[in-house]
């Protein structure tokens, strides 16, 4: 079909076309079903579009919310993906006061494990599930899955980049191959990924934010860290934590 | 004309994302739908993975507006993960589903049109937005933002175009989406 009959088509189903033009149009029409098709499939656009990209960031937060209020029902569901283990930090942060406390250790001297430290305690890592979900190659997910449960971040890199391909719009493959990337000092890679999700409208957008700040902790720009932290908004599940961590660097 | 049925409190907390609802939804449901899919050559985490599309596609159908729900909301959500699990042994081509499990709900007309319009919006909804992922960046920000609501004089200002470029810009956009959906396979097997 040509350039200009798809002007014609959207004049026809927005109701811009008039009179003569108008009746030649519904001639053709009815005598050209290919034209009768894309007439179709112009409409529906028009008409279930705006909805669809309206409603994308609801339905992200509600499958998100879904996971979560799963786990109890169902054996093997998947934990909510790339989320921190408080617990975790807060042990963390426990045995490193008492340690500080005890040991008295001198700060020059902690302060540069300390940032390594840093950046373990806030990354954490918790199983995912990739499986099951979409039309991409399933049995390439069910790898990636494992080498990303077993740290072998290396290894899930060309599988999700090839279920990208398939994919391209799936935020939490993003996600995940950013992590990847993160871990395998690919940081350019991480944050074009990053960048992506972290700039749209996704419900994942300040999981993005957060491995974004996460990027720069592992390398020990902690002012790029703070600044990009400082930019996840009040109200958002991850503020408590971004909050902390600022504190964490600034004692540093 | 049919009455709402109660059980539209369930399509209100999908819609309005209500943690209390939702986790009903779970304790009163998940259990038949986790039979079915175990009976049926599946695993829990397939039944979690199908009871989460079923829903999260019970919800792109609600927040359309065009959808009232006259069936209890336990043979509703039956029916949509029974087809939607269904669909998935046909991809995966394992054997069909033998023990449906229907005879324990009243399948009426109600429950089959209206499970029925939420597949088919859902098919179609996971196409467009695949296909316009598909599209290059310009003709993605072009239709969204007329999609959007603003008039296209003010998406031109926006873009720092002419309204004459960007309505000739917005009708070839919608003409290259048109052209990958029909050329996908999925086309013929939706109803437009």
């Amino acid at each position: 079909m040509r350039e200009e009959q798809y002007h014609t088509i959207e004049q026809y189903v927005s109701n811009e076309l008039t009179g003569d033009a108008l009746a030649a149009f519904e001639k053709e029409l009815l005598q050209d079903a290919e034209l009768a098709e894309a007439v179709q499939i112009f409409k529906v656009l028009n008409n279930d579009m705006p909805g669809i990209l309206k409603n994308k960031t609801g339905g992200e937060a509600l499958k998100k919310k879904l996971q979560q209020v799963s786990v109890p029902h169902f054996k093997n569901a998947a934990a909510p993906v790339i989320k921190l283990n408080r617990n975790k930090w807060y042990k963390l942060t426990a045995v490193a006061a008492m340690f500080i406390a005890i040991a008295g250790i001198v700060f020059w001297q902690f302060s540069k494990n300390n940032k390594a430290d840093l950046y373990a305690a806030y990354i954490g890592h918790e199983t995912i599930s990739l499986t099951s979900r979409g039309t991409t190659n399933q049995q390439d997910l069910a790898k990636a899955t494992g080498y990303y449960n077993s740290d072998q971040y290396a290894a899930v890199i060309p599988l999700l980049t090839q279920a990208l391909k398939q994919d391209s719009a799936n935020a939490q493959f993003k996600l995940i191959l950013s992590r990847c990337y993160i871990e395998t000092n690919k940081y350019e890679n991480a944050q074009a990924l990053l960048n992506a999700v972290a700039s749209g409208v996704s419900a994942y957008k300040y999981d993005a934010v957060w491995l974004t700040a996460m990027l720069y902790l592992k390398q020990h720009k902690n002012t790029e860290c703070v600044n990009v932290l400082q930019t996840i908004p009040q109200g958002e599940d991850l503020y408590v934590k971004a909050q902390e961590l600022i504190t964490a660097i600034n004692k540093e | 004309m049919a009455n709402p049925h109660p059980d539209t409190k369930y399509i209100e907390a999908l819609v309005n994302n209500n943690t209390e609802l939702l986790s009903e939804i779970y304790t009163r449901f998940a259990g038949k739908i986790k039979l079915l899919v175990l009976q049926n050559a599946g695993s829990e985490t397939d039944a979690d993975d199908i009871m989460q599309d079923a829903l999260v596609a019970i919800y792109h159908k609600a927040v359309t507006g065009n959808f009232m729900l006259t069936c209890p909301f336990e043979a509703f959500l039956y029916t949509i993960c029974k087809n939607l699990w269904l669909m998935q042994l046909r991809k995966k081509s394992r054997q069909p589903v033998t023990n449906s499990g229907d005879a324990q709900y009243e399948t009426g007309t109600d429950v089959f049109k209206e499970a029925e319009a939420v597949i088919n919006n859902n098919k179609r909804r996971l196409l467009l937005e695949k296909k316009f992922e598909q599209l290059g960046e310009g003709c993605r920000k072009v239709l969204e933002l007329a999609w959007s609501g603003k008039p296209l004089d003010e998406v031109a200002a926006l873009l720092n175009n002419t309204y004459a470029y960007i309505r000739k810009k917005k009708s070839e956009c919608m003409g290259k989406l048109s052209a990958l959906i029909k050329q996908s396979p999925e086309y013929k097997t939706l109803l437009w």
